[in-house]
């Protein structure tokens, strides 16, 4: 089995609400974040484009952070998600550094690495990972490969995108792209 | 074991070492923490065991839920539910009620209610009463030119309502209540207007020109409800964003709405007309067009003669019938019957036989920036044929010389007659109705409070004049269209309650070079040092709505939240209405016999306990036959709970219920019984009293002897009945030399306006850590005037304008029209006490006060200059902290 | 025990006692006359000498610069203001005196780290006198806790009750090693850099930090 995150870009109006949830309920400090959005810029005024992503753990299918990781401590589940067990974390990095994504943060003050984890607990209490329960466009979703697909037909895989880095780890998140999304487009901070 | 070996071979007589230090501890141990409370421990007798370490770590089983107000200013109003555990918050979570859908959606909160417990728990909240060190009340000096510079000590709250009890009566007697201004906050002005009164302020605020335009032009109330209900916005085939960005300043569910019209209608054609190709406009893909700030009546008039002309030459655009029979003062066949002599129509003003100047599309254009081109491809999308939603918003309003404006849009709508049919509106899309028109379908009841009743004559200022009259020393008091009259202000005190004045008005620089040198006491109720705070005398604590019993909230017409106390107050912190118990009683004790309106008790005389289930009796919804209801069940043993008296109490949902959801919300679907299109009544009978504006005539005035005569009575500036385009000192004429279209640019090139910003709720929320990491706050510069400047991204900025200067980092982007500067709205003032500029980029050091009109601030007509800042790069907010109090410690 | 032994033990405990006591007054209020007087007299040094090694000495070096500015007629306005800015407000607090905004990770009061600490009060029956208006895990109200343990140690010592001795000494270590120890150096750190030119506190803070370390050790010998 395996599950995946779902963004749908032509939704989203990178009001990052997703990324205070994720960042509320991580309780995580100013510098970490596990859930990022960033905003795009393309063509030229008077013709403009902008667009948002709204990105984490993708979850790979062959995740190199858990094959890199010295302790078991990153693992991937049967039900899918990658997760990290904070105990056998040694702090090494490997995953941090591994990771084509950039996705696992080294915690200074825990001395351990962090990252999403699918919300694992709230879900196992029936809720939805914080990120698509907040988001006020609905523009995420979480579920089986298949649910996502079924819910999402026109949804392509996330690493088809020009701003996700060449990897052969199969991440698992797809996206319904804006027709401007282009390898040309300039990360704007507005 | 090396440390006690050291000692034995240490040459030191431990007798007297022992001797001494026992002495030396009970010496400390003598020191008195009186007064400190908040730092000492106590023995506590309950016999609480522990929460073990262990199943902290599960924490969410030993939490509970609370619905946690949201109560900020932005029009949304969502449910933010928090986790408690034993007087800790340990995180948010929003709406999960019911399941979510398009048309029962739920009210998720946005990037700030998501943020809110680093609001409330921040630990830069105000904690006790501060008094400013070098300011002395009664005789003493009072250093006013160290205000927002000085050190502080702290008071107890017996000291500092003393104080202030003692310096407003001193300055009542020896001032008078003429030059005690209270601009707003409803508690601080409840004291004074026991005393004798106090000046306060009025403004047109969110509204702008849509403050008192459409009460005398027949706009009203349906203005402000003048647009369709989201669902039956879904019909519409044209949809004309005119400055509407609810992706950015209605945060919450609108700009999802705005895209269920795109799901539903995949054929909709979306224009967006705004300086800025803004986020709701991508959203919808529409089609850009962009305009220059506070240039829209030109823009409007182009449109107007355009939609005229092409309806002359045959094209049927115009609804002749709608025009002649629901609007008076197009042309002199169908004026007011209240018209002056000699009276004009609009008609005869937009075709140019007034002043010789057909307002034309090329006319237009040279002043809005719209090509000219795009005229008659408007006028077309506007056919009355064509189901047209028009969606305007308030910025546009929030500009000098506005007055007309709302009429202007009033009266193309009527042109083209889109107004009162399914599929059609034409009105404004903001705050807490942005995509969603009409009336209330629930609400909460009062809190039974008192209100202050001002004795004083003539008493309020026009806040964008307030500094600039301060300065001069003397006033227009001339509130929401009264006629103007003259009144001499000495300012001797400022008393800021519920307000950020001067941060959020005009005029900023003005306002601190006016506290720097006028008043003799400046007294403030804060959550935190805000910029009021800064540059006071005294700062009280105060609580936070999560500190109290409960409250009612509500943004869009269908939901209604119940949000219940969180925590206890922190720190010392007090409810304003207590902090006004206090100072009247102390008054009342010590000064009674001045003041025969003080009595022994309390001027708020309700419990937060009270005030709370008082507002909760009250509920009400719309039933299917629109008959207003109670909502609430609440038991008499319930309401005794509260400390209010009453019997039970039937409604549809029970008070505990009501208070576990937080929510209580009206589904909809299309079809039902709650749909709105607005000005239906109106269109199918124009004698239908009960439908119709407020105007003198009852009709929608194109041409208003009423607005002429209010406006120009007020003494600011002056109007014609009719919508004209009337140049505006700060506008986009502003930025020429000799104020010539075409002409050599002055020395501020480019036009300045102030977008609403998603870190913020107006100014609320600036100093929320995560939020400064999520939305940076930069100035958004064209890329043509930034190459212009030799300005790239991230570079630090200086703007300037004629009444101040701020620096921001550059955000360059082709999003933005050239010649436009966009400076987000609320960030809160930081001084450079060193350089004269402003660090945090208020916007408010770069709006002036000008005062025009009916007293409509006009934050988007602005004008400035940049240049790239070398004396140092500014840090990022989230970083910016250090960097000010580095400059403190020098 | 032999009885040189059991008397630098009383020695060290009521050391510490004072040291403790000396800081929680330091951070625990605005300074007056009489704390100054107090923190001024000559013994300081030599009980913060007791320990040896750095605390030795910077404590002397810094007591000496401070006596000296002490003579002037403005110095107790100085430092009064120094506290105020640091610690009260109205201003945006450059260091903020609580554990959570270190190790709470958000930045913000009354968190789980709180709630670790109001725990470590209530089981040696304390809690904060203001609870629960009050964040628990402030500086003051720590070393309020480490200071009445402090004291309750050396009164179990002279009592001869080692099983309560045993109790407050093990509770000290563990409070220090979970608490003190994991956020003073990160409060140091940042209250160092927002303030360097500060007369008092930054130096106060260095010395704190310092002791506290000290004291870990101090303690872990005494129960061994």
């Amino acid at each position: 089995m395996a599950t995946a995150f779902y963004f749908d870009m032509t939704a989203c109006i990178g009001c990052k609400a997703c990324q205070m949830a994720c960042k509320d309920k991580n309780n995580l400090p100013l510098g970490i974040l596990y859930r990022t959005v960033q905003s795009y810029e393309v063509g030229e005024y008077p013709m403009p484009g902008v667009y948002h992503t709204s990105l984490t753990c993708n979850h790979c299918a062959e995740p190199a952070c858990v094959a890199k990781c010295p302790t078991g401590a990153m693992y991937k589940t049967e039900e899918g998600p990658v997760l990290h067990d904070d105990d056998l974390c040694i702090g090494c990095q490997m995953c941090v550094n591994t990771c084509p994504y950039g996705v696992p943060k080294y915690l200074e003050d825990k001395k351990i690495t962090g990252k999403c984890d699918t919300c694992i607990g709230i879900r196992k209490d029936g809720g939805l990972p914080q990120c698509v329960a907040a988001c006020p466009m609905r523009a995420l979703d979480f579920g089986t490969v298949e649910e996502i697909l079924e819910r999402h037909p026109d949804a392509v895989g996330m690493d088809t995108m020009p701003f996700m880095p060449e990897s052969d780890t199969r991440p698992m998140t797809f996206v319904s792209p804006k027709t401007i999304v282009s390898a040309d487009a300039v990360e704007k901070f507005f | 074991m090396h440390m006690i070996e050291e000692i034995a071979k240490a040459k030191i007589s431990r007798r007297d070492f022992l001797k001494g230090t026992v002495a030396a501890t009970a010496a400390m141990a003598g020191l008195s923490m009186a007064g400190r409370g908040e730092n000492a421990l106590k023995a506590h007798a309950e016999s609480v065991a522990p929460v073990e370490h262990a199943e902290i770590t599960d924490i969410q089983s030993q939490g509970k839920w609370v619905t946690g107000s949201c109560w900020h200013n932005c029009g949304g109003r969502c449910l933010n539910k928090v986790l408690v555990v034993d007087g800790t918050v340990i995180r948010q979570k929003t709406d999960d009620t019911h399941e979510d859908s398009p048309d029962f959606p739920q009210q998720r909160a946005c990037v700030r209610g998501r943020s809110q417990r680093q609001h409330v728990l921040s630990p830069d909240r105000l904690k006790y009463p501060m008094k400013r060190k070098n300011w002395n009340p009664g005789d003493g000096e009072k250093h006013p030119e160290l205000r927002g510079m000085d050190e502080w000590e702290r008071l107890s709250w017996d000291e500092a309502i003393e104080i202030c009890a003692d310096e407003i009566h001193r300055i009542v007697q020896k001032y008078g209540n003429q030059n005690i201004l209270i601009p707003y906050g409803g508690e601080c002005q409840m004291v004074l207007s026991k005393m004798g009164g106090y000046r306060s302020c009025w403004g047109t605020n969110s509204r702008g020109a849509y403050t008192s335009t459409p009460g005398k032009v027949g706009f009203w109330p349906q203005s402000n409800e003048g647009i369709n209900d989201r669902i039956e916005l879904r019909k519409s085939d044209v949809i004309i964003l005119h400055g509407c960005n609810p992706a950015w300043s209605s945060a919450g569910n609108p700009a999802y709405h705005l895209l269920q019209i795109k799901k539903h209608n995949p054929n909709a054609k979306f224009i967006s007309i705004d300086p800025l190709y803004n986020d709701s406009a991508a959203l919808v893909e529409a089609e850009w067009i962009p305009i220059r700030p506070s240039t829209d009546m030109a823009f409007l008039l182009g449109l107007a003669y355009t939609v005229y002309k092409l309806d002359e030459a045959g094209e049927g655009l115009m609804d002749w019938d709608y025009l002649n029979t629901r609007t008076l003062g197009f042309d002199q066949e169908h004026m007011p019957t209240d018209a002056e002599e000699g009276a004009h129509s609009f008609k005869e003003y937009l075709l140019g036989e007034l002043d010789g100047q057909p307002k034309d599309a090329s006319w237009a254009s040279e002043i809005c920036g719209v090509p000219v081109e795009k005229f008659e491809y408007l006028a077309r999308l506007l056919s009355k044929e064509n189901k047209v939603a028009y969606l305007t918003a308030w910025a546009q309003a929030r500009t000098h010389n506005a007055d007309n404006l709302p009429q202007m849009h009033m009266t193309l709508g009527a042109m083209t007659g889109h107004f009162g049919k399914s599929g059609h509106c034409w009105g404004v899309s903001a705050h807490s109705r942005n995509i969603n028109g009409g009336y209330y379908l629930c609400g909460s009841g009062g809190a039974g409070n008192p209100s202050a009743q001002n004795p004083l004559p003539n008493p309020t200022i026009n806040d964008t004049e307030c500094w600039e009259a301060c300065k001069k020393g003397v006033a227009i008091h001339n509130s929401y269209g009264a006629p103007g009259v003259e009144v001499p202000i000495d300012l001797k005190m400022v008393y800021w309650g519920y307000t950020a004045f001067l941060n959020t008005r005009e005029g900023t620089s003005a306002g601190i070079e006016v506290l720097r040198s006028m008043p003799e006491f400046v007294l403030s109720h804060s959550m935190f040092r805000t910029t009021n705070a800064k540059y006071s005398d005294i700062v009280l604590p105060v609580t936070t709505p999560w500190e109290k019993a409960g409250s009612f909230l509500q943004g869009n017409r269908e939901a209604l939240i119940m949000a219940t106390k969180v925590i206890e107050p922190i720190y010392e912190a007090k409810n304003d209405q207590e902090i006004a118990n206090l100072i009247c009683a102390k008054i009342f004790e010590k000064y009674g016999e001045f003041y025969p309106e003080l009595t022994a008790d309390p001027v708020y005389p309700l419990t937060e306990e009270q005030q709370f289930m008082n507002s909760a009796c009250g509920c009400w919804y719309l039933d299917e036959n629109h008959e207003k209801k109670t909502l609430i069940s609440i038991t008499a043993e319930q309401k005794a709970a509260y400390g209010v008296e009453g019997e039970d109490q039937e409604g549809i949902i029970t008070f505990d219920e009501f208070m576990e959801k937080g929510l209580f919300q009206i589904p909809r679907a299309d079809g039902d019984a709650y749909g709105y299109i607005a000005w239906q009544d109106y269109r199918e009978d124009v004698n239908n009293n009960a439908a119709k504006g407020n105007s003198a005539s009852g009709m929608m005035e194109i041409y208003s002897q009423g607005l002429k005569d209010m406006v120009n009575a007020m003494k600011f500036s002056t109007i014609e009945a009719y919508p004209t385009w009337i140049e505006q000192e700060d506008g986009y004429f502003g930025t020429f030399a000799d104020r010539k279209l075409g002409g050599e640019k002055g020395e501020f090139p480019l036009q300045i306006y102030n977008p609403h910003y998603l870190r913020r709720s107006h100014s609320d929320f600036d100093n929320v850590g995560w939020l400064r990491e999520a939305w940076p706050n930069p100035v958004f510069l064209s890329k043509t005037d930034a190459d212009a400047a030799g300005i790239m991204d991230g570079d630090t900025v200086q703007i300037t304008s004629p009444h101040g200067s701020v620096l921001r980092n550059a955000c360059v982007t082709g999003r933005l029209m050239p010649g436009v500067v966009g400076l987000p709205h609320g960030s809160w003032s930081d001084m450079d006490e060193k350089l004269g500029v402003d660090r945090g980029g208020t916007d408010n050091i770069i709006c002036g006060g000008i005062s025009t009109g009916a007293g409509v601030s006009g934050w988007n007509t602005g004008r400035c200059n940049i240049k790239k800042f070398t004396e140092y790069q500014l840090p990022a907010d989230v970083d910016r902290s250090d960097m000010q109090e580095r400059i403190l410690f020098e | 025990m032999n009885e040189e032994r059991r008397e630098i033990i009383e020695l060290l405990l009521v050391n510490r006692q004072f040291c403790y006591s000396l800081l929680y007054h330091a951070f625990g209020r605005e300074p007056d006359a009489a704390f100054m007087s107090l923190l001024l007299a000559e013994n300081t040094e030599e009980n913060f000498a007791l320990l040896g090694g750095e605390t030795l000495e910077c404590v002397p070096a810094f007591l000496c610069s401070l006596r000296e500015k002490a003579e002037d007629s403005g110095f107790l306005d100085q430092v009064r203001a120094e506290y105020m800015r640091l610690f009260v407000g109205p201003d945006r607090l450059p260091a903020p005196p609580w554990e959570s905004v270190y190790l709470g990770e958000d930045g913000t009061l009354f968190q789980l780290s709180t709630l670790e600490v109001r725990n470590c009060y209530r089981s040696f029956g304390l809690l904060p006198e203001e609870y629960p208006r009050v964040a628990d895990d402030s500086l003051a109200l720590e070393l309020g806790f480490m200071s009445t343990l402090a004291s309750w140690a050396t009164d179990a010592f002279r009592q001869n009750q080692t099983e309560e001795l045993k109790k407050y000494l093990e509770g000290s270590e563990e409070f220090l090693r979970k608490h003190l120890l994991r956020w003073i150096p990160k409060f140091l750190e940042r209250l160092s850099k927002a303030c360097s030119e500060g007369i008092l506190y930054p130096k106060l803070c260095r010395i704190l930090d310092v002791f506290l370390k000290k004291d870990e050790l101090v303690l872990k010998e005494i129960l061994e």
